[in-house]
This record gives structure tokens, sequence and C-alpha cells, in this order.
């Protein structure tokens, strides 16, 4: 078997990982991703800083001592979503005006680069509204196994036919990934990537086999399904954890402190 | 006399755009046997596999299922691909679910059956192949010989009477490979009859009493395998060669029309030649 065959690296598959050992597994999923999304979108629409980074230290504490993951490895889960935070907050940071102004500045061609107090102010939220956005879908998907979640999207009524592709591209994801490994092993061992050049019609030539060789797997795939009485839906056992009163409970009063939280802090009150 | 499991006449089929690749088949398997198909690649073995559960359709003759024609009707191929099952060479094609358990589900739900009854079946083809505690595993965490376990638990739990398993053992080691052999005892043990395409003669030795040659679509042997590997004409046409131990016994006394497949034979024979000096 392939390197990696095993334990199959990246973030996406790492995630897939932490799901099947994490703490809150025996949580109903239905629970955990009604809570995420409601969460999510509370902490979206608020727009505000304290809410902001109020939800990120919170789902931060959930993952780490209810689902038991690290906190190295929520760092290294954090380098992806952190790096294009960054960026596109330094584009809001950053105003190109004709004068010199606000708290920082330098000139750029015949303009100046400056950071004001309304760009620092909105960039800083964007931050954090985006973090805390980050870190409740992280909560959700470091704890809920994609089987589990496609289940939910199933009793919520999503169609059929998505339900389907969604299962068979998680399934086939791990196949094509490791083709694609071997394949890779095996021009490199060819020196199929010395140079620039030679690389990128490497990686071309691998990406044409791969297409050849899914188009072939995906006729022999459908031989077997169909030895197995496949007759146009996918049908399957499902066991997912019961809604124990105490989970909902525990979601619902998280809930109610954000929504006091964000009332409060918008001085509606 | 019962009608057989199941029964191809005069059997032809070609693939579209392709040469014939079996001609004129007349084989029937009965209940409970135990048989190895052998061939080298492309001679036939898996369009016969593919044939005996339905996915291809004969181009010419007849296909029979305990004694009825079985049409291209959903009933009848229902019926069929209950009956017989087919464990696939690459188990990672066969695959589909996400978990070991929704997996081993998907033929008794495709089968109609009530939720109650698919989880018994489940849960008895996962304990008889060992699998219990895998459940609700991911498959592609497993490793070789426990997917080739998963592939067959998924016909098991079908409660088929024939099983076809093509090339079962050529991406196992040889550990995995005791293990299948456990495990093909104990199918046979419960009255399930196995087919089983191989290239290794060594595990078909063990295996069957009766085996099946293909050549170039052709059904070229239908006999014991102790005719089959004594008959050296034959052998050279399908590009087979004798198993070791036949081939140490004919080493070691020549000339007799027929040596021991199996290590109990074998040492059965051992006995025999010091009572005959």
């Amino acid at each position: 078997m392939a390197r990696g065959h095993n334990h199959p690296s990246g973030s996406t598959l790492m995630l897939d990982t932490l799901a099947a050992h994490n703490g809150l597994l025996n949580v109903s999923p239905m629970v955990k991703t009604a809570f995420c999304v409601v969460c999510l979108v509370l902490c979206v629409s608020a727009a505000d800083l304290a809410v902001g980074i109020f939800v990120a230290v919170s789902m931060v504490l959930i993952m780490w001592l209810l689902g038991k993951i690290s906190l190295h490895k929520l760092l290294h889960l954090l380098r992806i979503p952190l790096a294009f935070l960054i960026v596109s907050c330094a584009v809001i940071l950053l105003e190109l005006t004709p004068e010199p102004m606000g708290l920082w500045h330098i000139p750029f061609g015949s303009r100046n680069l400056c950071i004001t107090k309304e760009s620092l102010r909105h960039a800083v939220t964007l931050f954090f509204q985006a973090m805390g956005a980050v870190f409740c879908l992280y909560a959700l998907s470091s704890s809920t196994p994609v089987p589990q979640l496609i289940d939910v999207f199933r009793r919520c009524h999503v169609p059929e036919l998505v339900i389907e592709l969604m299962y068979l591209i998680y399934r086939y994801l791990f196949l094509l990934l490791d083709v694609q490994q071997k394949l890779t092993i095996a021009a490199s061992a060819r020196l199929g990537y010395s140079g620039l050049k030679r690389s990128a019609t490497t990686a071309g030539r691998i990406s044409g086999t791969l297409l050849a060789s899914s188009f072939r797997r995906s006729s022999q795939c459908y031989d077997a399904m169909e030895s197995r009485c496949y007759d146009g839906k996918l049908r399957f056992l499902s066991h997912m954890p019961p809604v124990q009163t105490v989970h909902a409970l525990a979601a619902g009063v998280y809930v109610l402190v954000l929504v006091g939280f964000i009332v409060v802090r918008k001085g509606w009150l | 006399m019962d009608a057989p499991i199941i029964q191809l006449e005069n059997v032809s089929y070609a693939y579209p755009d392709g040469p014939m690749a079996v001609k004129n088949l007349s084989v029937s398997i009965g209940k409970g046997e135990r048989v190895a198909v052998l061939g080298r690649n492309g001679a036939g073995k898996s369009t016969f596999f593919l044939l005996c559960n339905g996915i291809l359709e004969p181009g010419e003759g007849t296909l029979f299922c305990g004694g009825q024609p079985v049409t291209r009707k959903k009933k009848d191929l229902l019926e069929l691909r209950r009956r017989v099952g087919i464990v696939f060479q690459e188990a990672e094609n066969q695959i589909l679910a996400v978990t070991v358990e929704g997996e081993v589900s998907f033929g008794p739900m495709n089968l109609g059956l009530p939720l109650q009854e698919v989880e018994k079946r489940t849960g008895e083809a996962l304990s008889s192949m060992g699998l219990h505690d895998y459940a609700q595993r991911s498959p592609q965490f497993l490793s070789g010989g426990e997917k080739k376990r998963v592939t067959i638990a998924d016909i098991l739990a079908m409660e088929p009477e024939l099983i076809l398993l093509d090339e079962p053992t050529s991406s196992l080691d040889p550990e995995n490979v005791t293990r299948l052999e456990e495990t093909l005892d104990q199918l046979s043990e419960a009255g399930i009859a196995l087919v089983v395409s191989t290239h290794d003669v060594d595990f078909a030795a063990r295996f069957a009493a009766r085996g099946l040659v293909f050549s170039h679509g052709r059904l070229i042997a239908d006999d014991s395998l102790a005719h089959i590997f004594s008959d050296s004409a034959l052998l050279e046409q399908a590009s087979l060669r004798k198993p070791w131990l036949w081939q140490a016994a004919e080493a070691a006394r020549p000339g007799e029309s027929a040596y021991p497949l199996t290590m109990d034979q074998y040492r059965q024979w051992l006995k025999q030649s010091v009572v005959s000096r």
C-alpha cells in the first residue's frame, strides 16, 4: 500500500480523523449542526468585535475541553483560513488616499497608503467576525463525521441526488487521492518532476490518467452496485446518536447567553 | 435431484466493439459445490462471473437459476442476484458506503427487506466475518485483508446460495490468504456453494475438487482437478502449471496417473509409498 494510505495527510483528511475520535461523537449530530449553524448566523449578523471574540473563544474551548482536540492540532487546522483572513483584512485595513492621513501612512507612488481609525476598526471587526464563523464550522466538522453530516442533510430533506453525490464524492475522494499519490510517486521515480516545464507536463499527464482511471473505475463500481441489486437509490443502515435533553439544553443555554450578549452590545435594551 | 443453482446453456457473449469474450459456454453449479476457475488473464473468467449474476446479458444461449430461465425482467434479476453474489477482485471498487455497517447493509436494503431484518442480517454477516467491532469504522481505514472480509460480508448479508469470488487472493498477504481459506471453509459448512477464480494453482488445489479451465473465451475443461493436472496438453493450452505438491510427488515417483493435491492427500500418499516398499 502506498505511503500514507491509512493516515492521509492534509487538513480535510485530518478533520476526518479528528471527527472519528472526537469527545463529542455521541452527541446527536442534529443538535451539533443546529447549534453551530445558529451560532454562525448570530456571529456573522451581529458584526461586532466582542461577539466575534466571544464566539471564537467559546468554540475553541468547546473543541479543546469537550472535543478533546489538542490546542496544537487546532492551531494547525487554523493555518489555511488564517492566511486567507489576514490577506483579505489587510486589503480592508489599507486605504489609498491622495493626502497622507490617519494613524499610519507611507507614500505609494503619487498617492498614500494609510491606515485610518475607521479602517482599523473595520478590519479588526471583520477579522474576529470571520474567526468566530470559522470556528463555528470547525466545531461542527471536527466533531461530526461526514457520514453523519450527510444523514443530517437527508433528514432535512435535501434532494436525494445531492445526497448521493455527497456520499459518492466523499467515498471516492480517498481513492482518487490514493491513485494520484501512487502516480506522483511513480512519476517522480522517473524524474518527472525535474524542472518547472517537465513538472507541468507531468502534472497534466497525471490528471489525464486520473480521469481515464476514474472512468474505468466507475464502470466497475457500477457493476458491483448492480450485482447487489442497486435500483437507483442509495440506501444504507445508519446509526445516529439520539438527541439527549442535556445536550439540547446546554446548546440552548449557550445560544440564549449569546443572544443576550449581542443585545447588550448593541444597546437594544 | 435438486435443480442446479445456476446453469448456463450454450451461452455466448461479446462486449460491444470487442471480440467474443465467452463462446458457447455450458456449465452448471450445484448446491454446496466448491469449484476453482482457472485460466490466464482475459480468458473469460470475469465475463463468466458477470453473466452468472445477470450484469451481462447473454448474446446467445440461456441462463437458468434454480431450473427457471432468467429473463431481463426486474423480478428475475433480483431473484438471481439474491441467490448468486459476486465478491469482486478489487475491494475498493465494491465498497460503497462510508461506514462498514452501512456498506454491508446495502444489499439487504436493496432487497427491500424490513429494517429490522436488515439490521439482523447485517449484524450476523459482520459477526461471521469477525468484523463486529468495526461496524462504525470507515472502510478506507481498514487493511487489505479486512476490506476483503467486508466485501464477503456484503454478499453474505444477502444470504446467497452461491458466491462467486473473483481472484480473492490476488491482493492478500500469505497470512490473510490463510484466513480467507478458513473463511471459505466456514461458508462451505454453512452450505453455500463457492466458485473461485484464481491464478494460484496451489490455492486452487487446496480449495476445490472440481475445476473449470477457460482459454480464449472457451471452457476447455470441466473436470476434477486431479484429471486437469494430469493432462499436460490441457495445462499447456491454458498456460497453467502443476501445483508444487503435485510436482514434488511426481519428481519422487514419476509415472503415476495422479498425485496428491492437498497436504492431507500427500501424507496419505507418503504412507502408501512406505507400505509399498
